[in-house]
C-alpha cells in the first residue's frame, strides 16, 4: 500500500477548480485517486532515475497557482500567433487551449468527426469519459497530476472508416498571468476501427521570451488512441519558450495493424520535457517516430520514450535528431520494451546529437529489453560536431562559415524534417530559422 | 598571377613545406609532381586556405595581394579554386542546391545578380554535357555514393560553374580510366585563357598528353627540387624520383 501522506509541492493544490463534468462519476473518483497519487509522490527529484539528468529545482522554488480561464483578449492573441506560424495551413478545424482551457476557432464538419473543448465535450456525452483511459502510475507524478485534475483541454473522435480530409490543429499554448501559474491541459485523440486523420498540436508560449524565474508551469498529457486498422500521423511542434516549463506527455495505444507516424519537433526552451509512451498493443501494429531536438543557450530539452511491443508481428521505427548549440542541454532516453509475447517484433531505434559549441552537451541512454526470442531489434546513438572536412569543401567554393554550418545542421536535420506530412511543411521552415540562429558563432 | 616565396608549413607541429618558390603567370599551367607525402596536397591546402595548417615562414602573393591573409571563402570568392584530391561526401545538401549556392555566393560578392533556379539548371545541363556526365547527379547529395570518376567529374563541373581565375588541382587525374581523362582534361582545357592560370599536381604524364603544360615541378621533401619544361615529364616517367636530387631530404 502506498501511504498517502501529503507531500509539498509548488503547486497550490487547494485552488484547484475543474468544471463540474470533470469531477462527477467514475472519471471524477478516478481523478481524486490520481491526485492523491500525486500529492504522495511530490514532485520528481534527482533520485527520480527519469530525472537523472532534468532538474525541476526551478519550479521546486516557486509557488504557482493553478491558472484561471483566460480572457477573450488573450484566446485572440493566442489564435493571432498560431495563425502566423501556421500561415496557409490555418484552416480546417482547430481548436486552441490555453493554460488548459479551451476555446473552439472552428469545430468541422466533416464526416465521423468529433471535435471541440473536452469539458464541454464531457458535459455534452458523458460516455466520452471512457476514452480518457487510466494513466499508468510508471508514466510518473507528472502525468497522475494531470489526471487528477486537468481543466480542459481538446477532444477529437474520428468515428469508424472515417477519413478527414484536412488535418486537425490543436494549440496548446501558455500565457502568464499575475502570479505563476500551473496550466493543466489534457488532449484525447481517438480514431476508431480504420479511421483516417492528421492532426497538428502546436505547442507555444504567448510571450516566449526568457524571464528570471519561470512564470507557467505547463504539465500536459495527450491520449492517443488508434483503433484497429486505424492511420493516425500526428505532429507536435513545440515553438520556443524561454518563459514557462513545459512538461509534456504523449501516452499512445495502437491495435491490431493501426499505424501511427508521429513526428515530434521542439525548437527548444528553458525546461522542455517529453514524456512518450507507446504501446502496440495489437498484431502487426506500427509506429513510425521522428523526432528533432534544439537546444541553445540556456535551454535544456529531454525526450523521454518508451516504446512497448505488447503483440506479434509488431514493427516501430524511431529516429530522434538532436542539435544542441551555446550552452545548451539535451537528454535523451529511450526505451524500447518487447514483451514475451510479441514475436517477429522488428524494432529499431536511433539517437543521434550535433553539438555545435564546445559547451552544448547530450546526454544520451537508448535502451532494448526483450523478453521474446523471434526478434529484430536495433538501437544506437551517436554524438558528434560538424564535420570540418565538409565545412571547409563548403567554405572553398565560397561559402561563409556562417552559411556552410547551417547548411550542414539543416542537412543533419532534414531526415526528420523531410518525413514530415505536407500539411506541416511551415514546421521546417521554423526549424531551419532556429537552426540558423543556433549555428550563428560569434566573429 | 600567383606567386609563392619561401614557403614554409608545419601541421601538428610536423614540417611539411620546407621553402617552396613557385610562380605562375596568367595564361600558363603549371604541373606539379613528386613522390607520395612529399607535400603537394599540403601546398594545395594552404593555398586554399584549409585550417589546420600553419605558415611558419614565407608567403603567397595572388594578383599582388597576401593570399594566405583571407578566409578560404574570401579566396573562392577572388576566383581561386582547389579540385579536391578527396572530394568530401556531404550527405543531405543536394549537388545542384550546393553549386548554385557557391555560383551565387562568388556571384554576390562581385556585385552581380544571383542565378535563379531555372537559368542555373540550364547553366548546369550544358556543362554536364561537356564532361558527359550523368544529370542524375545533380539530384543527389553532394558527392554522396559518386564513384571515384564521378567525383573527379563533380570537381570539374564545379570549376567550370565557378570559372576561378586560379584553379588548383589536385591529383583530378587520378583514378580516372582513359576517357575519363580525356573528358576531364577538356574541362580543364576549356577554361585555359589569357587571364587565367592553373596549377595541376599528378603522378602521371599522360595527362600532361592532354593538358600540356608551360612548366613541370617536382616537389620533393616539402621543396621543389627542380622544374623544366614538359619533357621533364617525360624523363620522370623513364627515371623516376629517385636521381633527383633533395628527395632524400625528407
Ligand atoms: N594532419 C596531419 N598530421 C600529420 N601529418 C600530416 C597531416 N596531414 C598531412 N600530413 C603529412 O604530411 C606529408 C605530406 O602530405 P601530403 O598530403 O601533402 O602529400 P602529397 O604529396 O599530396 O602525397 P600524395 O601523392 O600521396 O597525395 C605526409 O607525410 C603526410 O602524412
Ligand atoms: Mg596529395
Amino acid at each position: 500500500m502506498t501511504q498517502a501522506t501529503a507531500t509539498s509541492t509548488p503547486f497550490d493544490l487547494d485552488r484547484l477548480a475543474a468544471p463540474a463534468a470533470l469531477d462527477a462519476g467514475a472519471l471524477g473518483e478516478r481523478r481524486r485517486a490520481a491526485l492523491e497519487a500525486f500529492r504522495s509522490a511530490g514532485l520528481p527529484g534527482p533520485r527520480d532515475e527519469a530525472w537523472r539528468f532534468t532538474s525541476l529545482a526551478p519550479i521546486a522554488r516557486g509557488s504557482f497557482a493553478p491558472a484561471p480561464r483566460p480572457d477573450a483578449a488573450t484566446f485572440a492573441a493566442v489564435e493571432r500567433r498560431a495563425a502566423e506560424a501556421l500561415g496557409a495551413a490555418w484552416r480546417g478545424p482547430r481548436l486552441v487551449v490555453v493554460n488548459g482551457w479551451a476555446a473552439a476557432v472552428d469545430a468541422g464538419d466533416a464526416d465521423g468527426l468529433t471535435f471541440g473543448g473536452l469539458a464541454d465535450a464531457l458535459a455534452r456525452e458523458p460516455a466520452l469519459a471512457d476514452l480518457l483511459r487510466d494513466v499508468a502510475p510508471e508514466a510518473g507524478a507528472l502525468a497522475a497530476l494531470n489526471a487528477g485534475a486537468f481543466t480542459d483541454g481538446a477532444l477529437l473522435r474520428v468515428g469508424p472508416g472515417a477519413a478527414l480530409p484536412d488535418p486537425v490543429v490543436v494549440v496548446l499554448a501558455t500565457a502568464a498571468g499575475d502570479e505563476p501559474l500551473l496550466a493543466l491541459p489534457r488532449v484525447v485523440v481517438a480514431l476508431e476501427r480504420g479511421a483516417q486523420a492528421t492532426v497538428i498540436e502546436l505547442h507555444l508560449a504567448l510571450e516566449p521570451g526568457a524571464t528570471p524565474a519561470p512564470r507557467v508551469v505547463h504539465d500536459g498529457l495527450t491520449q492517443v488512441h488508434v483503433g484497429q486498422g486505424a492511420r493516425l500521423d500526428l505532429v507536435v511542434a513545440q515553438l520556443q519558450d524561454d518563459d514557462g516549463v513545459r512538461v509534456h506527455g504523449h501516452h499512445a495505444r495502437v491495435e491490431r495493424d493501426g499505424g501511427l507516424g508521429l513526428t515530434l519537433v521542439q525548437l527548444g526552451g528553458r525546461l522542455v520535457r517529453e514524456d512518450l509512451r507507446l504501446l502496440l498493443d495489437g498484431e502487426g501494429a506500427e509506429a513510425r517516430v521522428g523526432g528533432l531536438y534544439l537546444a541553445g543557450d540556456g535551454q535544456h530539452v529531454d525526450d523521454h520514450v518508451w516504446m512497448e511491443h505488447a503483440r506479434p508481428h509488431g514493427t516501430s521505427a524511431q529516429l530522434f535528431k538532436g542539435v544542441v548549440g551555446g550552452a545548451g542541454r539535451a537528454v535523451f532516453d529511450g526505451q524500447v520494451h518487447v514483451r514475451e509475447d510479441a514475436q517477429k517484433t522488428s524494432a529499431q531505434q536511433t539517437n543521434r546529437n550535433l553539438l555545435l559549441s564546445p559547451q552544448a552537451a547530450v546526454n544520451t541512454n537508448p535502451r532494448l529489453t526483450i523478453h521474446a526470442d523471434d526478434v529484430k531489434c536495433s538501437h544506437g546513438a551517436t554524438i558528434g560536431q560538424l564535420d570540418e572536412d565538409a565545412l571547409f569543401y563548403l567554405r572553398a567554393r565560397g561559402l561563409d562559415r556562417d552559411v556552410a554550418r547551417a547548411l550542414l545542421t539543416r542537412a543533419f536535420a532534414a531526415e526528420v524534417v523531410d518525413a514530415l506530412p505536407a500539411a506541416a511543411a511551415w514546421v521546417g521552415d521554423l526549424v531551419k530559422a532556429r537552426l540558423t540562429a543556433l549555428t550563428e558563432v560569434p566573429a | 598571377m600567383l606567386k609563392i616565396e619561401n614557403l614554409h608549413a608545419t601541421v601538428d607541429g610536423k614540417q611539411i613545406l620546407r621553402g617552396i618558390d613557385l610562380e605562375v603567370g596568367a595564361g600558363e599551367v603549371h604541373a606539379i609532381m613528386g613522390p607520395n607525402g612529399s607535400g603537394k596536397s599540403t601546398l594545395a591546402a594552404v593555398l586554399a586556405g584549409r585550417e589546420g595548417y600553419e605558415v611558419t615562414a614565407g608567403r603567397a602573393l595572388y594578383q599582388g595581394q597576401d593570399l594566405l591573409a583571407l578566409a578560404p571563402e574570401d579566396r573562392a570568392r577572388q576566383g581561386v579554386f582547389l579540385a579536391f584530391q578527396y572530394p568530401v561526401e556531404i550527405p543531405g545538401v543536394g549537388n545542384a542546391y550546393f553549386m548554385r549556392a557557391a555560383l551565387n555566393a562568388l556571384r554576390k560578392a562581385r556585385g552581380e545578380e544571383e542565378v535563379d533556379a531555372i537559368d542555373f539548371l540550364e547553366l548546369i545541363k550544358s556543362k554536364m554535357q561537356l564532361l558527359e556526365m550523368n544529370q542524375a547527379l545533380l539530384s543527389r547529395s553532394v558527392n554522396e555514393g559518386f564513384s571515384g570518376g564521378e567525383k573527379k567529374r563533380n570537381e570539374v563541373l564545379q570549376m567550370l560553374v565557378l570559372e576561378p581565375k586560379l584553379a588548383i588541382l589536385d591529383e583530378t587525374d587520378s583514378g580516372l580510366d582513359i576517357d575519363a581523362l580525356r573528358i576531364v582534361a577538356r574541362g580543364v582545357n576549356a577554361l585555359r585563357g589569357p587571364d587565367r592560370a592553373t596549377l595541376m599536381v599528378t603522378h602521371y604524364q599522360r595527362l600532361l598528353d592532354y593538358v600540356v603544360p608551360d612548366r613541370v615541378h617536382v616537389l620533393a621533401g616539402g621543396k621543389i627540387v627542380r622544374s623544366g619544361g614538359r619533357e621533364l615529364a617525360l624523363e620522370l616517367e623513364k627515371t623516376g624520383y629517385g636521381q633527383l636530387a633533395g628527395t632524400g631530404a625528407r
